[in-house]
């Protein structure tokens, strides 16, 4: 159990900055989730924290020793693999006993540590096979073992369930977070899934171009993104993003306004950019006081709720509602933000206005 | 794979029936992509073997017999050429398959000038064995480079004989080298695409482990390299078998091998017999050095299901 302190840390492969200054503290025990699309620099700073690559400038450290420089072997680390890297001429058994016999643990130690971590991961009943003879779904667990058996500082976990189909994914997200939840280990889990980080992690570091733009609670982050891209990385449908103008407690959209949480940051009028959930827009058949009005443009039936895609003047904007909700295409729907929710994502500027 | 390809063929045939003889062209196709290697191979490689191994039991008058047997082995020079031909094959191949996986390893890493490096390591490949035979002969001959150098700097006074013909020593290792020099980076290419084929996150996970450079190669690396050792090893064995390019340019008849008695019972004594026994005894002993690899580095058929 450990901390990890980066700081000022970067790292460039030929030219790109892969990860540009970052800094970031992850407190002992806690499951820490960096998000972020394709390229974002995630993956280049857990295999920083891990060692596989070492930064051009920076400090890491876990615990209280500096580790920037030291080798993956001994900075205290286990590691999950995407592909979980399983050693394919070593039984079950045999992979999960490597780290421990890399640091010449006594053999009866070695069984029972063994025995221990497969039971916890349900897999004691293959420690005889060949990672071949196993499925998708049980190779991630062996990779697991062999992470937990070490019991390290730190784990780091590598979009370990990307390569699971929907349903076993859906199981094991629960079963991971149940599992570090109980031994309270530090852990930096990488994932491009903002599902899995919401549901996960304890903070969620959301990146892009090789840095981190918010780093909170998975609800803070989806409730109150800091900026516009965070708003429409998270959340399934993204966030309504709509033009607004803005003046004390105050924000005009297409022209009907709505109180803000708090007062702004524009004493006098500004243009702004406004985000609003779908799930907190409020949708009626009858024109309503301080809402607006708008066309019902798609209906789509999810399940659990209706989505509608509404065009209100110049705006597109998504909304949910209950799935009894009398609508059809093209009707006329008059939409109420909800007080509270609405959230400020700073002013416009000329570049914005461009794209 | 064979099978569900042809499972629809023959779905397909049983709904319409059509005459059994008759193929269409689509399925004659991959036979007659095959028909020019299968036919080369069979006129120049099967059925030459299948005359030297008739040969090999027939006397001059083309009558069954097993004299010929008797006859190698009481040949003046067979104990001679078996035990040479041994001894260079059990000097080459741990040789030059530990120097080829080394360079392999090493090539591996981001060594700067590693691409320079890997041209001139593969520049042998292209040389012939007779030639290599040559430029080896060319440095340890009387007058050779090798001489030249030793004498310029003094250390001798006068040419050594390093090939002459009761110097065992001298002649082993010359030969020594120049088939390591020659072949060792066919073995070194065959070992770089078995490391290739090792997904680079195995050495990671093994590193994260706490296992050391020197571990991840004993514990990781070369356990997985084992079934491309496997085709390494058997393929430059049945040729070591078969030394006689370099063995004749720098040893001539000095140094009896197996390869190099076969050849001169045909071009000197004109006796095909006892030229065909001799390859025969060459086959022989390829094959049963590639089930005793088959057998050795035997790697369990579930490690490379996938």
């Amino acid at each position: 159990m450990a901390e990890i302190t980066i700081e000022s840390i970067s790292k460039s492969f030929s030219g790109v900055k892969a990860v540009d200054n970052v800094s970031l503290t992850i407190h002992d025990g806690e499951f820490m989730v960096l998000l972020g699309p394709s390229g974002c620099g995630k993956t280049t700073l857990l295999r920083l924290i891990a060692g596989f690559d070492l930064p051009d400038a920076g400090r890491i450290s876990i615990g209280d020793r500096d580790v920037t420089v030291s080798p993956p072997g001994r900075r205290d680390i286990a590691m999950v693999f995407q592909s979980y890297a399983l050693f394919p001429h070593l039984r079950v058994f045999d992979n999960v006993a490597f780290g421990l016999r890399m640091h010449h643990v006594a053999r009866e130690e070695v069984t029972s540590r063994v025995r221990e971590a497969a039971e916890l991961m349900g897999i004691d009943a293959f420690l005889n096979r060949y990672p071949t003879q196993l499925s998708g779904g049980q190779r991630q667990r062996v990779a697991v073992a062999r992470a937990l058996v070490m019991r390290p500082s730190v784990i780091l976990m590598d979009e370990p369930l990307s390569n699971l189909d929907a349903l076993l994914r859906l199981q094991m997200r629960a079963e991971l977070k149940h599992l570090l939840q109980d031994i309270k280990t530090t852990t930096v889990y990488v994932t491009h899934d903002q599902v899995e980080a919401l549901s996960m992690g304890d903070r969620t570091a959301v990146m892009r171009d090789g840095a981190i733009l918010q780093c909170a609670s998975p609800m803070e982050v989806y409730d109150r993104p800091g900026d516009v891209f965070v708003a429409t990385f998270i959340g399934n449908p993204p966030m309504n993003i709509v033009r607004g103008v803005a003046r004390d407690s105050t924000v005009a959209v297409e022209g009907v306004e709505v109180r803000l949480p708090e007062a702004s940051n524009f004493p006098a009028a500004a243009e702004v950019t406004v985000g609003i959930r779908a799930e907190n827009i409020e949708v009626h058949s009858e024109p309503h006081h301080g809402a607006l009005p708008a066309t019902v443009a798609v209906i789509e039936p999810l399940g659990s709720h209706l989505l509608l895609t509404l065009a209100a003047g110049a705006e597109t904007i998504k909304a949910s509602v209950r799935t009894d909700f009398p609508v059809k295409r093209g009707d006329s729907v008059w939409l109420e933000l909800r007080e509270g929710s609405v959230r400020l994502l700073g002013a416009v500027t000329e570049s914005a206005r461009s794209t | 794979m064979s099978g569900q390809v042809e499972a629809p063929a023959l779905r397909a045939a049983a709904g319409r029936p059509r005459p059994a003889v008759r193929f269409n062209r689509r399925q004659l196709e991959p036979y007659a992509l095959l028909a020019p290697a299968t036919i080369f191979m069979t006129l120049f490689f099967a059925w030459p073997a299948l005359q030297t191994l008739l040969i090999a039991f027939q006397s001059a008058q083309g009558s069954f017999t097993l004299d010929n047997f008797g006859a190698m082995a009481r040949d003046t020079d067979f104990r001679l050429a078996v035990r040479n031909t041994l001894l260079l094959l059990v000097l080459i191949i741990p040789i030059e398959t530990t120097i080829a996986l080394v360079m392999a390893v090493l090539a591996q890493s981001r060594l700067f000038g590693r691409d320079v490096m890997l041209y001139i390591w593969s520049i042998p490949l292209a040389v012939s064995d007779l030639a290599a035979g040559l430029v080896w002969f060319s440095i340890f001959t009387s007058h050779g480079y090798l001489n030249s150098v030793l004498q310029d700097l003094h250390l001798i006074a006068h040419p050594v004989g390093f090939l002459d013909y009761n110097n065992l020593g001298g002649l082993v290792t010359a030969i020594v080298l120049a088939e390591v020099w020659r072949s060792m980076s066919l073995v070194m290419v065959i070992i770089m695409s078995g490391i290739q084929a090792i997904p680079p996150e195995l050495d990671e996970a093994a590193e994260s482990l706490g296992a050391g450079a020197w571990q991840r190669f004993w514990k990781v690396t070369l356990p997985l390299l084992k079934p491309t050792l496997q085709v390494a090893l058997i393929l430059r064995t049945t040729t070591a078998f078969q030394v006689f390019g370099v063995v004749l340019a720098l040893a001539g008849s000095a140094l009896p091998v197996l390869a190099v008695k076969s050849e001169s019972w045909v071009t000197e004594y004109r006796n095909y017999q006892l030229a065909a026994t001799y390859a025969i005894l060459i086959l022989v002993l390829s094959s049963l050095s590639t089930v005793g690899y088959l057998l050795l580095l035997r790697t369990p058929r579930e490690v490379f299901q996938r």
